[in-house]
């Protein structure tokens, strides 16, 4: 996944597909916001300069979907005691099996990037809002972790189509897309497969202005972030005073 | 959802864990067994030599 | 003639005294069943935990209470695979404080659970890479070790020994100890490091992370250290608080001075060993990530301030094991003990470190703010159940038990 930052409005239109898409539950209070529950997070950055220089930045954060040190250990995969989350090697994607999980937070500890939510409560459906829940996606119970998913039935459900098609490797990109991608107004998340050339973010991904976030720990996440803004890749990792970001060194701002 | 169905691979790792971990259990299952038998035997002991 | 319920030759008090003594724990332990109740019915939102604090005062106590149930395995290690054999006059005693840990671990760790009915999946589905696959299979197995060591002391009541079987079976587990204290030993390192290495592996998380030894980091081999170290310090603390409880002599003084110096010594090569460990640690694995020192103390001296590495490394660290090291501070027994209360003190605090400072810490720099976290009523009360649970199984297991061989010697 490709995040253009230089196009992000901040409406959060992907947190809201992404709630509607894959039933995540919410409640009556959500003054909280570490007690809420999203896969998908907008964040609000600033260049933290005074006016007239103040520049604003919102960042749209779903779980990385890292690939780890040593391609294929994410650090919340190597420490679910019960295998209740795992990488798949030919997606690149890090699943989460809530009816595994017992619920012991490891994972959530381990995530530098707080993208893996507890279900502190049961999830309570307001009115008959079960009628209408996607029935792709199982609803998470009280006590077991949650979390972005990159919307993993929608590529069942290709894979499945490209089967009937007689044509089972070859998923295409409008075929599979998350809710989070289609969802955003000014286009400025892209989907698809990083490995084939065919897709839009094999390019975007090897843009000089593309970074990812807190790249030094050796995570090796899939989300790519692009910005054309020194600072947004200031605030994205954590450099000594000495240090530059990578596509701006030896540059000024 | 058993360790012996289709699904699931033993590799080397596994092995080396619940071997250690069914050893320590053996171990301290066979001390205990040990101790048990023993007793018995030295009841059934001390009842022949009161006998005789 | 009846036989007494009590051990031979020793005085105990009357039967009303002791119950009135058992009566504010019994009153605790019926507050935090109550909580328990209300954690294991409506579920974890009856604590202050929170996504960012994942890991809370439960995990700490978890942590702290086995590292300071690590006596139990030192001390039989020295007793019985060492031979050192003043130790065995505390050995009973340490065996009886190690179960109250541990099954005050396992109590805590069901509390902690998103899904308790759950909890066998860590046995079943075990994913034998992660440190806390280990810790379970460790620490239950252990537990089971633990009881079986347990066994023979009550087995040694007088009116249970009047039964041949137990007789026979007490005398007969006493002759192989060394078995099951050599598997106990084994145990221990391995639970005692893998807790260690819980926070050692997290390479998400700078301020926890270590680089190490094949698949250890170095914080697996501090953690047993420290726990070797300490356990002991803490058995002997508990010891002296139970003479003074029942107002009598337990253990020669030579048991807790050579106690003392054993763990003076681990101790004092423990705390160099954490303190390079911490050097390196600053001054290549945290830098190499972006995060200078001073990233992870906040400006905030009330919290996470640079106190509390000082605290834990020079006045709980140091000072003690400098103190323990010298036949004085030994034969002093107020430097002693207090050098003991310091140990036990640091120990906590690394703890706490490892496990809360890490999940406080900021790591986005565009959320600058350290997380804040303080436990609810239901995590503090269960929290201390553990003391009231201790004071419960210690009274009835010194009241009917022979649990000190010098008592009798001691009090004539």
């Amino acid at each position: 996944m490709v995040i253009d930052l230089d196009k992000c409005t901040g409406c959060a239109s992907c947190m809201v597909a992404c709630y509607s898409e894959n039933n995540v539950s919410f409640r009556d209070e959500e003054s909280i916001k570490l007690l809420s529950i999203n896969w998908i997070q907008v964040y609000k950055i600033t260049n933290g300069k005074p006016f007239p220089d103040t520049e604003v930045c919102y960042l749209p954060q779903p779980c990385m979907q890292c690939d780890g040190k040593d391609f294929g250990h994410p650090p919340c995969v190597s420490v679910c005691p019960a295998v209740a989350t795992d990488f798949d090697t030919p997606t690149g994607i890090v699943s989460q099996i809530p009816v595994r999980c017992f619920g012991c937070r490891y994972c959530m500890a381990a995530c530098p990037y707080h993208a893996r939510k507890f279900n502190w409560w049961d999830p309570v459906w307001p009115a008959d809002m079960e009628r209408y829940l996607s029935p792709d996606v199982s609803p998470r119970m009280r006590g077991v972790i949650e979390k972005c998913t990159f919307c993993y039935h929608r590529f069942q459900r290709a894979r499945q189509q490209a089967y009937y098609k007689g044509d089972a490797e070859n998923i295409k990109e409008a075929d599979y897309q998350t809710a989070c991608t289609q969802a955003c107004p000014s286009g400025a998340i892209t989907f698809g497969d990083m490995d084939n050339p065919d897709h839009a973010v094999y390019t975007l991904k090897k843009s000089r202005y593309a970074f990812r976030l807190l790249e030094r720990l050796g995570t090796q996440p899939s989300v790519y972030y692009l910005s054309t803004r020194k600072w947004v890749h200031r605030a994205c990792d954590n450099y000594l005073e000495h240090e530059e970001p990578a596509a701006f060194a030896g540059k000024s701002a | 959802m058993f360790p012996f169905a289709y699904e699931w691979t033993w590799y080397f790792g596994q092995y080396l864990f619940m071997g250690a971990a069914g050893f320590a259990i053996s171990v301290v299952g066979a001390g205990l067994t040990y101790c048990i038998v023993k007793s018995i035997i030295d009841i059934m002991i001390s009842d022949d030599h009161a006998e005789h | 003639m009846t036989t007494s319920a009590f051990p031979e030759g020793v005085k105990r008090c009357s039967s009303g005294k002791f119950i009135l003594w058992l009566l504010p724990a019994f009153l605790v332990l019926l507050i935090a069943a109550y909580a328990m109740f209300r954690v294991w019915f409506y579920g974890l939102n009856q604590t202050n935990m929170n996504d960012a604090y994942g890991f809370a005062i439960w995990i700490w106590a978890d942590l702290a209470v086995i590292a300071l149930g690590g006596g139990a395995f030192f001390s039989g290690f020295l007793a019985y695979l060492v031979g050192v054999k003043k130790v065995k006059n505390i050995i009973n005693f340490a065996v009886v404080l190690g179960v109250v840990c541990y099954t005050s671990a396992l109590i805590l760790l069901g509390l902690d659970v998103g899904q308790p009915l759950r909890g066998w999946f860590i046995f079943w589905h075990a994913n034998i890479h992660s440190m806390l696959t280990e810790v379970a299979f460790c620490l239950t197995i252990y537990l089971g070790v633990l009881i079986v060591e347990f066994i023979p002391v009550i087995l040694e009541n007088p009116k249970i020994q009047k039964i041949r079987f137990f007789h026979h079976l007490s005398h007969n587990m006493h002759e192989i100890m060394a078995v099951f204290a050599a598997t106990g030993v084994f145990l221990s390192f391995f639970h005692q490091g893998s807790l260690g290495g819980v926070p050692g592996v997290l390479y998400g998380r700078p301020f926890a992370f270590r680089e190490g030894l094949f698949i250890w980091p170095w914080t697996f081999f501090l953690f047993t250290w420290s726990a070797a170290a300490v356990g002991p310090l803490f058995t002997a603390t508990m010891c002296r608080l139970t003479e003074f409880i029942t107002q009598k002599k337990l253990v020669k003084d030579d048991v807790y001075e050579l106690l003392a110096k054993i763990s003076g010594w681990m101790l004092l090569t423990y705390i160099i060993a954490k303190s390079l460990d911490t050097i390196y640690w600053a001054t290549v694995t945290a830098p190499a990530r972006g995060f200078a020192f001073m990233d992870f103390y906040s400006n905030n001296p009330a919290y996470y301030g640079v106190w509390i590495l000082i605290a834990e490394i020079v006045i709980c660290g140091f000072l003690p094991a400098l103190i323990l090291i010298t036949q004085k501070g030994r034969e002093n027994k107020k430097l002693l003990f207090g050098a003991a209360i310091l140990a036990i003190i640091g120990l906590c605090i690394n703890r706490w470190v490892m496990v809360l400072q890490v999940l406080a810490a900021p790591l986005k720099p565009f959320q600058e703010e350290w997380f804040v976290y303080s436990p609810a009523w239901t995590e503090v009360i269960t929290t201390i159940m553990p003391i009231a649970y201790g004071i419960v199984l210690i009274s009835i297991a010194y009241r009917y038990l022979p649990l000190f061989p010098q008592e009798k010697e001691l009090n004539p």
